[in-house]
């Protein structure tokens, strides 16, 4: 049985060291319903540095660790549900001046763990909309002569609709780092001397463009159905708009809407089976709001969300749901 | 006799700079011979002692000495060319004089782009590799704050390079599912100077410097609607008129015919004094005053329309404001005019038949080049 791999990709403060410190609670009860880790002993030391602060309601916070290896946890499918699977779910763990390097010097650190992740077979990338530095946002429509005679009425002071930067900013060089960061941290606003940071979704297309190039990709050219997988997933969902989580939005369009380039490179160079929005909430509720942290020490938990083909927005409390699908694709969304 | 100290590795205090790894120098649009101008780069000449061995680099990924597989900022001739062989490209010039807009067009044509601009041009973003190129241009236009005595994105440099890198990239896919092309969309963003040089005199240097021109599926060239109106628009408009003349004589010898767009650009400042068309127009009586001051331009495109050139002059505002205060106006409109052009009039692609799987061969098979 070939055994596959899973890269976990995003920012600091993306929210992927408290979803594994999440899933790592569950797999060390073995209370995870279709999922079971294969080798313990390996994965030991950095599940529980994981989970440890999650099971006495807090994020995981910054450990000092080998900053040159990935977090490698070999997996298996158990049970009825899923055909049988043995994969490794790798997370990037890298310091942040090498990515920084990476993407606005260019200059090294195109390593060989970067293009053994581009082989991975499915990408779980993490974005967290708050803490995304976006795209000036411009309106793309075609010249009337109602935006014309808007332009000509229109006051420089009057605010549109552009916006620049989120006040949590996080660059490109964060993409990509440290594992076990203080998730719950809120970013610092930037100084008014502090340079536009890198939008957040160029780095990502920028990485993904790399990491195609790797496996030979021209651009636009969607690899076979099944071949490579991606997940992407809005974590802190909880936090989101309540809006978004209705019947009919939900994270596909919620990322649509916050990312179009992304939303539209993936479109371009995936197939639409290979790639799949999730709302994630890894504890439920914001953990450093008393209320929400006593409730999660009482029956931690968290939950997925996606909206379904109708548009039904559909909710699960197994937060390995991500993991099925980037294995199995659509399978694992029907009913079991 | 003492052997002269090993040569030593390069090093470059600029963090842009990726010559020491074999790639570019940063100042290349500046320097023709970088390794020897460049104040920056530096090659440590300080003798190692002969008993201390010299530190090994770090044994982390971190500081792997690969380069990221490219530099991401405008392409060489030579990046681009690589680009015109795969899968069909459109290679579009754009030109005007100094200060007329060129840079900003692009800028605000690719954050629309990044912004899901399908309603205004039906593809969508498939790739770049010019993003840390249009990051940069981005980045400096968030930082504008609407003086309109500042530069909203910074000139572009006049180099005396061989291969200056004057190129943008964007490759899009169509949005109409039944179109599977890919298109390779190629983007020369030239010096205002070079193209004042090539517009007033016929100088074989500054012909030299553009052969690409005949190779253009299309054209765009910018009038600073500003200039036009005011005292020495007359000459601006005779100037930019022979440059269309220039352009369609070179357009007339290619075939298909490329189109030729003109970009009234900075309109919003002229609106007082302005009424721009509905869509498009090359009848002056339909730009009001501004057509009487732009004669000279809407007669050579004129003139480029009889000889069944297709012609177009376009009113555009790519930055009427601040980022945070205003929103541009009809920027996709010259590009959806001329990719519209350009595909009526080259092979299309014939709807190809997805492989089950596996297949990367026939994948390879499909990425084809038309018969321009």
């Amino acid at each position: 049985m070939k055994e596959r791999q899973i890269a976990i990709l995003g920012a600091s403060a993306s929210g992927k060291s408290t979803w594994i410190g999440a899933l790592a609670s569950s797999l060390l009860e073995d209370s995870a319903e279709h999922v079971c880790l294969v080798d313990v002993a390996a994965a030991m030391a950095p599940l529980l540095r994981l989970s440890e602060p999650l099971e006495l309601g807090e994020y995981p916070k910054r450990t000092p660790i080998d900053h040159q290896t990935d977090l490698e946890l070999p997996l298996a499918t158990k049970g009825e549900r899923f055909p049988d699977a043995r994969f490794t779910l790798r997370v990037g763990d890298y310091a942040g001046e090498q990515v920084e390097r990476l993407f606005r010097d260019r200059a090294r650190g195109w390593s060989a763990a970067w293009k053994t992740r581009a082989r991975a077979d499915a990408i779980v990338l993490f974005l967290r909309p708050e803490a995304t530095t976006p795209l000036p946002r411009l309106e793309p429509s075609r010249a009337t002569r109602d935006q014309w005679e808007a332009l000509r009425s229109s006051s420089p002071e009057a605010p549109a609709t552009v916006h620049l930067k989120s006040p949590q900013a996080a660059g490109p060089e964060d993409l990509f780092s440290d594992v076990l960061v203080e998730e719950a941290a809120d970013a610092p606003a930037p100084a008014p001397g502090e340079p536009v940071r890198v939008p957040t979704v160029l780095a990502l297309v920028e990485l993904l463009q790399f990491l195609r190039d790797v496996r030979g990709l021209a651009p636009g050219e969607r690899p076979p159905t099944g071949a490579l997988r991606i997940v992407l997933l809005a974590s802190a969902w909880d936090q989101v708009d309540q809006a978004w989580r209705t019947n009919g939005q939900g994270p596909a369009a919620f990322l649509a809407e916050q990312a179009p380039l992304l939303h539209d490179f993936l479109w371009s160079n995936f197939h639409a089976d290979d790639v799949f929005r999730f709302g994630l909430s890894s504890t439920g509720g914001d953990l450093g709001k008393l209320g929400h942290r006593e409730r999660y020490e009482e029956e931690p938990g968290g939950f997925v969300e996606w909206t379904d083909t109708t548009g039904h927005l559909c909710s699960t409390r197994d937060l390995a749901l991500p993991l099925y699908w980037a294995l199995f694709g659509d399978a694992a969304l029907k009913e079991g | 006799m003492s052997l002269p100290p090993p040569l030593r590795p390069l090093q470059c205090t600029n963090p842009d700079c990726t010559l020491p790894e074999g790639g570019r120098c940063a100042r290349v649009n500046e320097l023709t011979e970088p390794e020897r101008q460049c104040t920056d780069l530096l090659r440590q000449t300080t003798s190692v002692p002969e008993d201390r061995p010299e530190p090994l680099p770090p044994p982390s990924s971190a500081f792997s000495p690969d380069p990221a597989p490219w530099s991401g900022r405008h392409l060489d001739p030579v990046e681009a060319e690589r680009l015109l062989w795969r899968s069909p490209a459109r290679t579009f010039a754009v030109l005007g004089s100094y200060g007329a807009g060129k840079t900003c067009l692009l800028t605000s044509f690719f954050l629309q782009l990044a912004s899901a601009g399908r309603a205004a041009l039906p593809y969508r973003f498939a790739g770049s590799r010019s993003l840390h190129g249009f990051r940069e241009l981005a980045e400096r236009a968030a930082s504008w704050e609407g003086d309109p005595t500042q530069d909203i994105v910074d000139h572009t440099p006049v180099s005396e390079s061989d291969r200056p890198g004057t190129w943008l990239h964007v490759s899009l896919r169509p949005e109409s599912l039944h179109d599977d092309r890919v298109v390779d969309m190629l983007l020369a963003d030239l010096p205002g100077e070079w193209v004042d040089q090539y517009t007033g005199h016929d100088d074989a240097r500054a012909k030299r410097r553009l052969p690409f021109l005949r190779r253009c599926d299309g054209f765009i060239v910018l009038a600073d609607a500003d200039e036009l109106l005011s005292k020495k628009g007359r000459t601006r408009a005779s100037r930019t008129g022979v440059l269309v003349r220039r352009l369609s004589s070179i357009a007339g010898k290619r075939k298909p015919l490329p189109p030729i767009a003109v970009v009234f650009s900075k309109f919003d400042l002229v609106l007082d004094r302005s009424e721009p068309p509905d869509g498009w127009s090359i009848d002056p009586l339909a730009w009001g005053p501004l057509g009487k001051k732009a004669r000279a331009i809407l007669a050579a495109l004129q003139q480029a329309q009889d000889t069944g050139i297709p012609a177009g002059a376009f009113a555009v505002s790519a930055f009427p404001g601040a980022l945070h205060t205003g929103q541009p106006v009809g920027v996709m409109e010259p590009f959806r005019w001329l990719m519209g052009h350009v595909d009526r009039t080259m092979d299309r692609r014939t709807p190809p038949i997805e492989p089950s799987e596996g297949g990367p061969s026939f994948q390879a098979m499909r990425r084809w080049r038309p018969t321009a």
